[in-house]
């Protein structure tokens, strides 16, 4: 090899080391500008919803329930870039860097504004509702269990009925009723939607379908518009609005911003200052129709007062005219009681004096005859005494006075 | 040249192209992170994926969520407002409920506000009555009328009875003693003539007696003069 070529080979080195270089240079920053982008687009959509199932066929992995604990992990992440090119992995540290803004101050007893990552929106429902879990289990009983998910639930509520069940719950100190519709509504987001089936919904395959058969099919189909919509998108609003609806904190909000995107947040945020508006309207109706009520009530409880005071008067007057009559009745007993009982001009005090007067004439009565019929003895006696005498003188003048003729 | 430097020119040569290729196809294929897209080509609703248009975005979803958030904090104030004024209505409406049944004044004039809400807070004038005194409660007023028909049947109505009772047995035993009296009255009346007659037969008989006494004096002496006695 002549002289020529030897420089011109180090020459060639020199310069694919310096290409190799520049390249490297390249992938580095043109990494750390996708990871730029990627956190904008983070804070936009929010973290992948972490529902994607693994696929062997392409080598897709499954996305985690949490984040690994090896630094160098590739985390399954799979988020759509500029001109459709998906991102379909992240390290630990991107997404540690993400949260590193979004820890706050603690909230009185639950602490859910960490600086921790999670790799998606369901690995974040997860990772809060075990602190969730811990935090009410750790409750006592009753009173304070119920303050305690009632503090978690109570902006939850999406209709004025549903607050006002939460509302009626915690008045009951029914702790775990509350836990309950708590737990329920984070297993709501976590279980992945059923396929519904819509066959009750579609036109029916015969024409001439039997009328019993449209009866349960429309039954059916009824059930189904009205039950919970199970679809993707629901479940995603349902998820942020789990989330945002925890905890008033400005730390857990800025949280959960990160998590489920600015978009989806002032969505679901709008979303429910619509229904509080329209719990507001309930409630003002709600108090006009407890108005409306109240003025009813007390208006037949007057009408009925009114009638009552004057069935009062005529009751009362004729209280007054029996109590003058017991009176007039108590008077004439009274005076009845004197007329009879009375020790000085009583009647009964009368039989006795003229019962002694009669006493006393009829023994003067036996006192007058006994003397009387004594008298008329002494008289009858001395009067046969005359009648003898007179006789004895008759015949002794008789005899005298006839021998001297 | 030699095989083995034409073989390097040519390795060299494959390798620049290659390098070139490489270079080519990471420019065209680069994000385009940077790229400007002038304000309103873009469709409504698209985002467009370079940090302008990202920084945008998210400049704007923030004021919207700020903004939402606080309208959120409002309709919440608002919402808890309502429900503490509607507390307290039925709290005023249950104690003026319960004072329309049970308080001896139990209804009020109520004034409206703008909003045609009663101020069931500050009661107005009290509601007078038939009788002409505060209107008392309605379970009041039954008590009332309870209680006095209870007076009237279970002490009145007893004591009156109890009262026409007695009356009847005194009527009664004065009748009887009446009676009694009236015949003893005559009874005595009787006697009392009687002893006057007694007396006057008394004085005949004693009168008698005495004029026997002298006849038979009388005889006695008579009869002494012819030595009888």
């Amino acid at each position: 090899m002549s002289t020529l070529g030897k420089i011109l080979l180090v020459l060639n080195l020199l310069i694919g080391g310096g290409f190799a270089f520049l390249a490297i240079q390249d992938w580095q920053g043109r990494q750390t500008i996708a990871g730029f982008g990627l956190r904008h687009i983070l804070l936009v959509n929010g973290l992948p919803f972490g529902d994607r199932k693994g696929d062997e066929k392409t080598s897709e992995l499954a996305d985690p329930e949490s984040m690994p604990t090896d630094p160098e992990a590739e985390i399954p992440f799979f988020v759509v870039g500029p001109g459709g090119k998906a991102t379909t992995t992240v390290g630990p540290a991107l997404l540690k860097e993400y949260f590193k803004t979004a820890g706050g101050a603690a909230t009185e007893g639950l602490n859910l504004a960490v600086a921790d990552p999670v790799p998606n929106q369901l690995a974040e429902v997860r990772r809060v509702f075990s602190l969730v879990k811990a935090h009410l289990e750790n409750q006592p009983e009753g009173a304070g269990r119920a303050a305690a998910a009632f503090k978690l639930l109570e902006l939850q509520a999406e209709t004025l009925d549903e607050r006002q069940q939460f509302q009626a719950l915690l008045a009951a100190a029914k702790g775990d009723d509350l836990r309950d519709r708590l737990y329920a509504r984070f297993e709501r987001v976590l279980k992945a939607p059923e396929k519904a089936d819509t066959s009750a919904i579609d036109a029916p395959a015969d024409a001439d379908e039997d009328p019993k058969k449209t009866e349960e099919r429309l039954d059916k189909a009824g059930t189904l518009r009205e039950g919970p919509t199970k679809d993707e998108g629901e479940r995603r609003a349902r998820l942020a609005h789990l989330l945002i609806h925890l905890d008033q904190s400005a730390g857990w909000q800025k949280r959960v911003l990160m998590v489920v995107g600015a978009r989806r947040y002032a969505r679901t945020v709008g979303a429910q200052t619509f229904r509080f508006a329209e719990m507001i309207v309930r409630v003002r109706q709600l108090t006009d129709d407890d108005q409306n009520k109240f003025v009813a009530e007390y208006a037949t409880l007057r009408q009925l007062a009114i009638a009552r005071t004057q069935r009062f008067l005529d009751v009362t007057d004729q209280e007054r005219r029996k109590v003058a009559e017991e009176s007039r009745d108590a008077d004439t007993v009274k005076a009845l009681e004197t007329q009879l009982d009375d020790p000085t001009v009583g009647l009964k005090a009368q039989l006795a004096q003229v019962r002694a007067d009669v006493s006393n004439l009829l023994a003067e009565q036996d006192l007058t005859e006994r003397d009387l019929f004594n008298i008329q003895r002494v008289v009858a006696q001395t009067l046969d005494e005359i009648y003898r005498m007179e006789a004895d003188l008759t015949n002794v003048e008789r005899q005298r006075y006839s021998q001297k003729k | 040249m030699t095989a083995i430097a034409k073989l390097l020119v040519f390795l060299t040569l494959i390798a620049g192209v290659g390098a070139a290729v490489f270079a080519a196809a990471v420019y065209t294929q680069r994000p385009g992170w940077f790229e400007d897209v002038p304000d309103g080509t873009a469709p409504r609703g698209h985002v467009v994926m370079n940090f302008k248009g990202l920084a945008r975005e998210t400049d704007a979803q923030g004021k919207a969520g700020a903004a939402a958030s606080a309208l959120w904090g409002q309709r919440l104030r608002d919402l808890r407002a309502a429900e503490v004024v509607r507390i307290e209505r039925q709290r005023s409406y249950s104690k003026l409920l319960a004072d329309a049944r049970t308080a001896d004044t139990g209804f009020f004039e109520f004034e409206e506000d703008e909003s045609g809400r009663l101020n069931v807070a500050t009661p107005g004038k009290a509601v007078k009555g038939p009788d002409g005194k505060n209107l008392s409660g309605a379970d009041t007023l039954e008590a009332r009328i309870a209680a006095s028909i209870d007076r009237v049947v279970n002490v009145l109505e007893p004591k009156i009875a109890a009262h026409r009772t007695a009356q009847q047995k005194l009527q009664v035993q004065i009748l009887d003693v009446q009676g009694k009296l009236t015949r003893q009255r005559t009874l005595r009346e009787d006697l009392q003539n009687e002893a006057s007659y007694l007396g006057a037969a008394r004085v005949n008989v004693s009168e008698q007696k005495d004029t026997a006494q002298r006849r038979l004096d009388q005889l006695a002496a008579r009869l002494a003069v012819f030595g009888i006695k």
